[in-house]
């Protein structure tokens, strides 16, 4: 970290200090910072080269009710744990194109991106904020609801599942596979019959390694694995792992590592207990490779289910996490409420089994920011990547910190 | 390395020729002068010629307050036979705000105490000062932190307005 001309920076801060200083910055803060002068210019480059921040921020998208036109926009920023927001009025795409087509979180395996989906095109944006556009394509053949979209290996767009039944052939689970060298759709091996009649993303779970698509059936934990390149599905395998596990769901962990989350109450009424807990899942065989689950601190789960002790046993068991993330870490939260917060969690290699490469789990409450989950018809739509700098500067947050 | 750690005194010489005489356990707070300790044991004066006295007066007091809080705590566990848990939450905040109230500097002294807290290697302190310094930054425009840093702007207005609108973060690795 050698500055010579710019030894005397900062009252007279040499640059290692300073960029120890810009280190603990939150990223939208960075911005300034690379505008005080050429010292500190240079160690926010030299702080972002030496120590990238790859971390996933938590992204929602929240449709205050059903027939809203635009979004709340809430990024959460993991290096300072604060919250950039951007309300509904800041945020209309400003294209002549419009109206501007419902964005979704497309999965990817180091980056969820947002898409649009219809039957004349897909649009997919650069950045998960949606703020440009980097590709856009013919539609796919089937008509759908609420698929599954993922990229993979940057070369292949997979539409799974949602789609329309037809009187002559049914086509819930079709996949198509759009190769983004030849621009050509292509019909692909349908979903397993594991996950007939729950093909809709709504009912399943999903995670992108570097080559393939996982996905788990919420309920049922069926889990399999679609290959863009042979486009065939397979192994398809149930992974339940303890009984008591209602809601099942899964993210990547590693290279070709996957993590299974199970939800779900355990013991008798009135006094069970909601446990959330996690297993790594080898992502070539889909067996789990350590019995041994890692649990969520239960103070935490309280704080995701404050009244789990006032419900009754029906609702108990549709209580549920959902999890987004990439190998470095990311996001449980309980999808049918936002409101009190999210559980940050990030993988450490675990001292006592090195050789296994075995991994252990920190977790973190962090609570939502202000406006979320107050409107009862709100939406929210979640995804997770990590952000650089310029994406930042695209936007227009408005309030900083909540 | 038998002693009687309690009553071990060193003398610490800042650049303008002040004494401090502090316990060998405050004085090995400083990894750099642990580290010097542990090479001779005999040394009983060290001279630092890169703080001055003030700003080593301001290091001592952290270091003494840190120690006496540590000792605390341990005195506590022993005689319990083992911590409990709210006293130690409580000794921690209280020892968070003595942190808060140390850091109520000007940026100068603020920016001295970074350099005194790297060179004698005080990683609490350290962490402190460049997190106050960080949270000075915090929510701030360029030119406001400038001011707050006494920074000349060495940036032309082409440049500012490139690094605003281009941002050429080719060197930030995006996977």
């Amino acid at each position: 970290m050698n500055h010579p001309n710019n030894s005397m920076i900062c009252t007279d801060l040499p640059a290692d200090m300073l960029e120890a200083v810009v280190t603990k910055l939150p990223t939208v803060d960075l911005l300034s910072a690379c505008c005080v002068s050429h010292g500190w210019l240079d160690a926010v480059r030299s702080s972002l080269h030496t120590q990238p921040r790859l971390f996933p921020w938590l992204i929602l998208r929240c449709l205050p009710h059903p027939v809203a036109t635009t979004h709340w926009i809430h990024a959460l920023d993991p290096h300072s744990r604060t919250w950039l927001s951007v309300p509904p009025h800041y945020n209309s795409t400003g294209k002549a194109k419009e109206p501007s087509p419902t964005l979704n979180f497309l999965h990817g395996s180091t980056r969820d991106r947002l898409y649009a989906l219809t039957l004349s095109q897909l649009l997919i944006s650069e950045d998960p904020f949606g703020c440009s556009c980097q590709m856009e394509a013919k539609g796919p053949d089937v008509w759908r609801q609420d698929p599954v979209v993922a990229e993979v290996q940057g070369q292949w767009v997979v539409v799974v599942g949602g789609g329309f039944l037809t009187d002559e052939r049914e086509e819930e689970g079709a996949v198509e596979v759009y190769d983004k060298q030849t621009g050509m759709w292509e019909l692909a091996e349908p979903m397993p019959a594991e996950f007939d009649r729950s093909t809709y993303a709504t009912w399943l779970s999903v995670a992108v390694s570097e080559k393939r698509l996982f996905v788990i059936e919420k309920k049922t934990g069926w889990v399999s694995r679609f290959d863009p390149e042979s486009k065939k599905w397979g192994p398809t395998c149930q992974l339940r792992t303890v009984p008591s596990v209602s809601k099942w769901a899964i993210v990547m962990a590693g290279k070709e590592r996957l993590l299974l989350v199970g939800a779900g109450a355990e013991g008798e009424m009135p006094t069970s207990e909601m446990k959330v807990r996690a297993w790594e899942v080898d992502g070539d065989s889909l067996q789990v490779i350590n019995n041994k689950a890692m649990e969520m601190p239960a103070e935490m789960v309280d704080r995701l289910f404050p009244n789990f002790d006032s419900l009754d046993e029906a609702r108990r068991q549709v209580c549920s996490v959902e999890v987004c993330g990439t190998e470095h870490g990311g996001y449980m939260f309980d999808p049918a409420s936002m409101k009190n917060g999210v559980v940050m969690y990030q993988f450490q290699q675990s001292t006592e089994d090195q050789e296994t490469g075995r991994v252990e789990m920190r977790w973190e409450w962090v609570p939502s920011p202000e406006s979320v989950g107050r409107g009862l018809k709100e939406s929210v739509a979640v995804g997770c990547s990590p952000v650089l700098l310029h994406q930042v500067a695209r936007t227009r947050w408005r309030c900083f910190q909540s | 390395m038998a002693r009687s750690s309690t009553e071990n005194m060193i003398t610490l010489m800042s650049s303008d020729g002040e004494e401090f005489m502090v316990t060998e356990k405050v004085a090995r707070e400083c990894t750099t002068i642990r580290n010097m300790l542990e090479d001779d044991c005999v040394i009983t004066n060290i001279p630092l010629p890169n703080v001055t006295s003030d700003i080593l007066s301001m290091v001592i007091e952290y270091c003494m307050e840190h120690v006496a809080a540590a000792e605390k705590a341990a005195a506590e566990t022993a005689e319990k036979g083992s911590s409990s848990a709210p006293a130690a939450a409580k000794a921690n905040k209280d020892l968070e705000e003595w942190d808060k109230a140390f850091m109520n500097v000007d940026v100068y002294t603020l920016c001295d105490l970074i350099l005194a807290a790297n060179y004698l290697n005080v990683s609490g302190l350290l962490d402190l000062t460049i997190q106050t310094a960080a949270n000075l930054i915090k929510g701030k425009s360029p030119e406001q932190i400038r001011k707050t840093f006494h920074i000349q702007n060495d940036l032309s207005l082409e440049e500012e307005e490139k690094i605003r609108s281009q941002t050429p973060w080719a060197f930030e690795k995006s996977e």
